[in-house]
């Protein structure tokens, strides 16, 4: 048997040291194309429209170049480490559950898992952040909850999400539908929303509770769960459907908006909040700490006259680039004139095109942003990468050791696949702090130039609209938000994932591809009409919301239950960690040229009504298809 | 704990149905509410082409099926096939298709929950059902990005959609340690059954659209089926009373009874048909070795398989569907999970090799293990000759 044994089993010995580089190399290529071909979109996208639509240079050039190599590195490793190590470690133990155990313990797993899940995705700590930023005076109630009930809050986001996780699996084992658990929810969500939008005190609220949901399901909760659920189905059912498995994502994204908006009524009601009867936190100290950390946010550095320009202002030699401004004093009418007393006269310098493009000239001269530190940023994406993934592993690991008394089969693979995953997501952190982010908010916040004046990202000075007709600035805005989106969503890493799961467990019918095309241009659609809101003040949030969302229900009702289970998963997926700081950067740029809007709160909900209703309407042409199909069979 | 030991059953048929997702689960109710032992399911999907550019621009699925296994006596296949035809309409054109072929050799384990025969009862009324004798299934286990090529060759030279499932492929990449995890397992088993008549012409286009003969393109073989029927969608309608190419040349062959008024093909057949016949790539008379076991025990199976210098196998796990098993407290079914390990190999080999994973069984004192085995006519792959 020797003899045979050699000459089929090569080993690793007689491939030799060459060998294996040349089978590692040609596999990390194989990864790393697959990871550049869903990134290169939106990063070509976003260059070549600063470049030559808006006619401004790139900041800090270099650093950007640099982040995009490390997402790309990051992103490799990482959706590796959820194909090797996370997703079938999930789906192994989703197997072994209803096998080898009860549904108490069942019930009591899952709700662990996912209050886990949330304490460890990173965007939850940046909702305690969050809170410094907020003036107590303007959102008393939303200043509240982010500092003096922040614990209250985050308690609320992980119980809203075990509570969906544990209905999910339940589900599996019950075999509801997801129309009756999600129709009613978002009824009862929209209600409330509705309500809390007419209320000055809970209105600020709104934001945080939708983007609380939209902050639960990361990139490692979605992968975990999804495996998970695909696990459980495999074994329990008795005709699968290729939906099985799915929905716990989208229940895990409608729960802790419920959770948080219910604690906001509590306290709203308790009138314990910031300047409520009840409230019992420190009132002062905070208020002063506020405040200044504001003004050095806002402090912005312009253009102004030099001391040259004032010596020649008093010899009264000063040309006409300047303006006349008039501050305080009061105005009143008399004898027929209208008379300012009091007044201050300031004289503000023009800011031209011409002064512009010496300012160019000086930002290309720094394309390494100096403010970054390499180092400690990816210490601290480190950190978060490990903090997300090893304690959910290792609970995972315990409960399969523990209480399933099970071997973990394919250890070794599934170990360098953790690794695999920690390494790619501190990367994948890294490289958006270093090059998705300046990049994204760039061209966020400078794409209002199409139709207003502003002041570019990272530079000084202001800058004339690059269209005359503010009509068609507009309109080309929204074009470029559509893209944006549908770019942005290609490159989603979670969304990437669930694409390949649903391909998985379909057996190829329902193709990744497609399903990402259709969500991605769900996305864009939405964010498309969220930047359209903005743009032309006369539509209302309320009416580009609630009507999809009235559309969005009726589809729901008559889809079928597998394309309501891919929609709705799809959604909760898309606001990841590369669409929601580009959209909240454009955003926050749109907002701050038109006055009255502020935040990117209704892009963003637009942004997952958006998928839902392209994916269910595929869903629809596609059955309409199959059922003339099965029709032309019959009649044979 | 009972002693493992196996016993040799003779006269035992492996039944292959794949049905549409639509009738599938009924199916299955009906024949397991007739007295069936199990049966085993795994998903899979159909495949459709486009016959008009601009159906390419809408968004379309292919067919989800599922493939159905039952092991049954040869006393009783012939009532199984009938009660399968009549519940799933598969006289319908694009309703499914049926196939059923002999095993050489079955030895089970004395806990394998086999389908004895005596307990199935289904009275078959007078349903007058023909199946074709002369049918053949081209299987062709193949890497993911080839399918689509290899299917759409299947059609055009006269094949019905081709049924595609998943399966692992195992060889190279678990005998390189860690390494391996650089090597996808993944592989699409490709399933065609088409009459003897366009065997030859199918079996050369799916070898050629596959690149069969270059090194990592994967494994063709054939597989005699005793008798069987087929009817599968495999163009993209989207008029609803025009009838296929397909639609009609079936009704023709159903009202000549056979074949052979298509004899137009034996013009075409040249010397390249031949030619390949004796290259070193072909391999003929090989036995498919076929393993059924506890989805955890498949790796043991498999080590022993590697040791035995087995140059490759592929595994796919099945649902086992069972009419007695566990439920949960909501009463949804559990079902279990088998893995089903097969590789093709020189007939000599089988029986040693046979032996070996029964000694590893009995070790690991592994519970309802089945093994069996058929011919495999003819096959297809880089080096083939060295099997």
């Amino acid at each position: 048997m020797s003899a045979t044994e050699k000459q089929y089993n090569p080993g690793l010995g007689q491939i030799g040291f060459k060998g294996i580089c040349i089978i590692v190399w040609r596999y990390f290529q194989e990864k790393a194309v697959e990871q550049i071909k869903s990134i290169w979109f939106i990063v070509a996208y976003l260059i070549v429209f600063q470049i030559l639509f808006l006619n401004l240079p790139l900041v800090y050039g270099a650093t950007i170049a640099v982040g995009m190599v490390i997402v790309v590195l990051g992103l490799t490793f990482f959706m590796e480490g959820l194909r090797l190590g996370l997703m079938p470690f999930g789906e192994t133990i989703g197997a072994i559950l209803p096998r080898n155990s009860k549904l108490p313990l069942i019930i009591t797993f899952a709700f662990i898992l996912g209050v886990g899940a949330t304490f460890a995705e990173p965007a939850i700590s940046v909702l305690k952040k969050a809170g410094s930023g907020i003036s107590p005076g303007e959102a008393p109630l939303l200043y509240s909850l982010l500092n003096d009930f922040s614990g209250q809050l985050v308690g609320c986001v992980g119980l809203g999400v075990g509570l969906a996780v544990t209905l999910g699996v339940l589900r599996f084992f019950h075999g509801w539908s997801l129309k009756i658990l999600i129709i009613p929810m978002v009824l009862l969500l929209s209600g409330l929303t509705l309500y809390a939008y007419y209320d000055p005190l809970l209105n600020p609220i709104i934001g945080l509770a939708w983007d609380c949901g939209a902050v639960t399901t990361g990139p490692v909760t979605v992968p975990l769960v999804l495996a998970l659920g695909i696990g459980v189905c495999r074994i329990v059912g008795d005709e699968d459907s290729g939906s099985a498995g799915f929905g716990i994502v989208t229940l895990a994204s409608l729960f802790p908006i419920l959770a948080v908006l219910c604690l906001s009524f509590y306290h709203y009601f308790a009138k314990d909040y910031y300047g409520g009867i009840n409230f019992k936190g420190v009132e002062e100290g905070e208020k002063v700490e506020i405040v200044e950390s504001k003004t050095e946010q806002t402090f912005k550095e312009t253009i102004q006259f030099t001391e040259a320009d004032f010596q020649k202002y008093l010899k009264g030699e000063l040309d006409d680039s300047y303006e006349t401004k008039y501050r305080g004093g009061e105005i009143t009418l008399e004898d027929g004139r209208i008379v300012h007393r009091n007044v201050q006269i300031v004289l503000e310098k023009k800011d031209t095109q011409n002064v512009f493009e010496t300012i160019i000239a000086d930002q290309a001269k720094k394309p390494w942003d100096s403010s970054v530190n390499i180092l400690s940023e990816l210490w601290s994406a480190a950190l978060m990468a490990v903090q997300a993934i090893i304690p959910l592993c290792l609970f995972l690991f315990l409960t399969l050791l523990v209480v399933l008394k099970e071997k973990l089969r394919r250890a070794d693979e599934i170990l360098v696949g953790i690794t695999f995953a920690v390494i790619g997501m501190a990367l994948f952190g890294l490289g958006l702090t270093l090059g998705l982010t300046p990049l994204g908010s760039q061209l966020g916040s400078n794409i209002p130039v199409t139709f207003a004046v502003i002041q570019p990202w990272g530079m000084s000075g202001f800058i004339e609209p690059v269209f005359d007709n503010p009509f068609f600035g507009k309109i080309i805005a929204i074009i470029f938000a559509f893209f944006l989106g549908y770019g942005a969503t290609l490159a989603e890493p979670a969304l990437n994932a669930l694409g390949a799961t649903v391909e998985k467990t379909t057996v190829g019918v329902f193709k990744k591809s497609l399903l990402m095309q259709t969500v991605a241009i769900g996305v864009g659609l939405g964010i498309g009409a969220g930047v359209a809101q903005m743009a032309f003040e006369s539509l209302e949030l309320v009416w580009l919301l609630v009507p999809p969302y009235l559309v969005l229900v009726c589809l729901t009702l008559i889809s079928s239950e597998e394309f309501v289970n891919f929609a709705w998963d799809s959604a909760g997926v898309t606001t990841g960690p590369i669409t929601v700081p580009l959209v909240l950067a454009m955003g926050l740029g749109i907002g701050a040229n038109i006055p009255g809007v502020s935040d990117g709160f209704g892009i963003l909900a637009l942004a997952s009504v958006g998928p839902i209703i392209t994916v269910l309407t595929v869903g629809l042409i596609v059955n309409s298809n199959n059922r003339e199909l099965m029709d032309a069979e019959s009649e044979l | 704990m009972q002693k493992v030991s196996y016993k040799e059953h003779f006269d035992y048929s492996l039944v292959t149905a794949i049905l549409p997702r639509q009738t599938s689960g009924h199916v299955i109710e009906q024949v397991m509410a007739s007295g069936a032992a199990n049966a085993m399911a795994i998903n899979a999907r159909g495949t459709l082409i486009k016959d008009k550019w601009y159906h390419s621009f809408l968004p379309s699925l292919s067919p989800e099926q599922e493939i159905v296994r039952f092991l049954v006596p040869n006393s009783e296949t012939d009532h199984l096939m009938e009660q399968v035809v009549m519940l799933g309409k598969l006289k319908q054109f694009g309703a499914g298709s049926i196939y059923c072929h002999n095993c050489e050799e079955l030895y089970c384990s004395n806990d394998f929950p086999l389908w004895k025969a005596g307990n199935y009862r289904f009275e078959s009324v007078s349903f007058d059902i023909r199946f074709k004798k002369d049918l053949v299934a081209i299987l062709y286990i193949a890497q993911k990005e080839q399918t689509e090529a290899i299917t759409r060759a299947a059609i055009r030279a006269g094949s019905q959609g081709p049924t595609i499932s998943y399966l692992e492929g195992i060889g190279l990449r678990d005998r390189l340690g860690i390494l391996r995890i650089t090597k996808k397992p993944e592989k699409e088993l490709i399933m065609a059954v088409v009459d003897r008549y366009d065997f030859d012409a199918v079996f050369q286009a799916m070898a050629d659209a596959g690149k069969v003969d270059q090194p990592g393109s994967g494994f063709l073989f054939q597989v005699p089926v005793t008798k069987g029927l087929t009817n599968l969608a495999s163009i993209f309608h989207a008029e609803k009373h025009s009838a296929s190419i397909q639609q009609m040349v079936k009704a023709i062959d159903d009202l000549q009874g056979s074949t052979h008024w298509r004899a137009n093909r034996l013009l075409i057949h040249d010397k390249k048909v031949s030619d390949w016949q004796h290259g070193k790539n072909v391999i003929k008379n090989a036995s498919l070795l076929g393993s059924i076991c506890h989805r955890k025990d498949v790796e043991i199976l498999l080590d022993t398989a590697l040791q035995m210098g087995v140059p490759g196998s592929s595994l796919s796990y099945w649902r086992f569907i069972e009419s007695k098993c566990e439920h949960t407290e909501a009463g949804k079914r559990i079902n279990r999970e088998f893995g089903f390990l097969s590789m093709i190999l020189a007939p000599e080999k089988v029986a040693p090799l046979r032996e070996a994973m029964q000694e590893t069984s009995k070790e690991h004192k592994m519970r309802e293990t089945c093994f069996l085995n058929y011919s495999i006519p003819l096959a297809r792959t880089f080096r083939g000759k060295k099997i």
